[in-house]
């Protein structure tokens, strides 16, 4: 009788605590994630980010210069930073502009910089639509996809450590590295593209970001399926460095399901698009 | 006997590191953006608990897919998981002013960077074009992009509906 006891509370004590120290695969990873996000980065790290980022976008401003619109510069600020305003990286600043192209894209610099191109602008059709692109972007930033990729940090031992050093004099060789480095951020951008789990934390992390500024996170479901049937020159890049689109969409659908979000309590704000871009279209 | 020991030590063991890894789950949290909102439910629709400033710190006690289950003046509210971090939020960064001396010298001593990268590597015709010069860094388109503000007054309008 008293063994039975013994073995009852036993099993009583297992049942009441396992069940809530078991944390699902994605609990773990997320926990992992907000755990080591800060101590891999100092604040030097940061600025040392920016400092690159700030190289690579100037890359992509010379490929294809700005798209000259006050009006749309604007508008595509304010719907930035209204996403940044809930950006889990409140050490960065974030800019945005529109780039002079007819290439359907969008394109994240590490540091904060995120660009639009007027090819993109030109396929959309509301407000949510632009904010779910750039959210994909700031995604690519905040999960430091390029940062992590190429090892941008201030210490030693960083395969582009040392920036301070190249901007205030440094070695051949430092310069070499850090050259390098935005060589292989630009292909990472325009040749080979993010690793697929990076695109598919950006994409769901679009969701998220997007719902918590107000924003209808199936804006982005719905650029992909007008993009999706614009085949030709104008999505060569886009199609060569992403997944299919059939693919992110299932995948942004089953975010959304998962996450609960009544997309219709959410705002699209067509009719603001429409009057931000009449100049422009 | 030696058997229900051995059960009763084992089981004993699993309970306590059950129980440990439970306790460890409570975390802190800081909050990241400018402001997040408590709900009442892991749901945009739940009703609005409260709205915590960046840097608070809130206690977890638990997670619910993309929600942070979090204790707030007693009460159990979520807080959506991106607009967290386990630590206190870092300082705004500047940027690197392009009239900075020590930049404008780094600029320029990496135009002939390129070059020389190029023919280190060994590279193709087609990437030392890029290099030496397709490949254009235009600082002054960066700078008007990095100079442009809008306003608070601005913002705040427009995050609440506002027209343009």
């Amino acid at each position: 009788m008293k063994v039975t006891s013994v073995l009852t509370f036993l099993l009583v004590l297992i049942a009441i605590a396992v069940p809530g120290s078991v944390m699902s695969a994605d609990d773990q990873a997320w926990r992992q994630r907000v755990s080591s996000a800060p101590p891999e980065m100092t604040s030097d790290d940061v600025t040392e980010e920016i400092r690159f980022g700030r190289e690579v976008a100037a890359r992509l401003i010379g490929r294809f210069g700005l798209y000259s619109s006050d009006p749309l510069m604007k508008y595509v600020n304010l719907v930035g930073q209204s996403l940044a305003a809930n950006s889990n990286r409140p050490e960065l600043k974030y800019y945005f502009a529109v780039l002079n192209t007819s290439d359907i894209n969008a394109y994240a610099a590490p540091g904060g910089y995120i660009f639009i191109t007027k090819g993109a602008i030109d396929k959309m059709q509301d407000e949510s639509e632009l904010a779910g692109v750039i959210a994909h972007e700031m995604g690519h930033i905040n999960g430091k996809h390029v940062v992590k990729e190429l090892d941008i940090k201030a210490t030693e031992g960083s395969a582009v450590s040392g920036l301070a050093r190249l901007i205030g004099g440094g070695t051949e060789s430092a310069r070499l590295a850090f050259s390098k480095a935005v060589d292989q951020a630009m292909d990472t951008l325009f040749k080979t593209g993010y690793k697929r789990e990076d695109e598919i934390q950006a994409d769901k992390g679009s969701v998220m970001q997007c719902a918590v500024a107000g924003y209808d996170p199936a804006g982005l479901i719905h650029y992909f399926e007008r993009i999706s049937a614009a085949k030709g020159k104008s999505t060569e890049i886009l199609d060569k460095t992403h997944p299919g689109y059939e693919a992110r969409i299932i995948l942004l659908k089953d975010t959304i399901s998962v996450a609960a979000i009544d997309t219709t309590s959410l705002k699209t704000y067509k009719d603001r698009f429409a009057e931000a871009i009449k100049t422009v279209k | 006997m030696n058997t229900l020991k051995i059960f009763v030590t084992l089981a004993v063991s699993l309970a306590l590191s059950a129980i440990a890894l439970q306790a460890s789950a409570q975390e802190t949290f800081y909050v990241q953006s400018v402001k997040a909102k408590v709900l009442s439910a892991p749901s945009f629709k739940a009703s609005v608990l409260g709205e915590a400033s960046r840097g608070t710190r809130l206690s977890s006690i638990g997670k619910d897919g993309s929600w942070v289950k979090v204790s707030y003046y007693g009460k159990d509210g979520y807080v959506a998981a991106i607009l967290l971090s386990a630590y206190p939020p870092m300082a705004k960064h500047t940027m690197i002013r392009a009239g900075d001396a020590d930049f404008q010298q780094g600029v320029r001593r990496r135009a002939s960077t390129y070059t020389s990268a190029a023919a280190a590597r060994g590279l193709a015709a087609d990437d030392r074009r890029r290099l030496g010069g397709e490949e254009k860094l235009d600082y002054d388109g960066l700078e008007r992009v990095e100079n442009y503000v809008v306003s608070n007054a601005e913002l705040t309008k427009f995050m609440e509906g506002g027209k343009l």
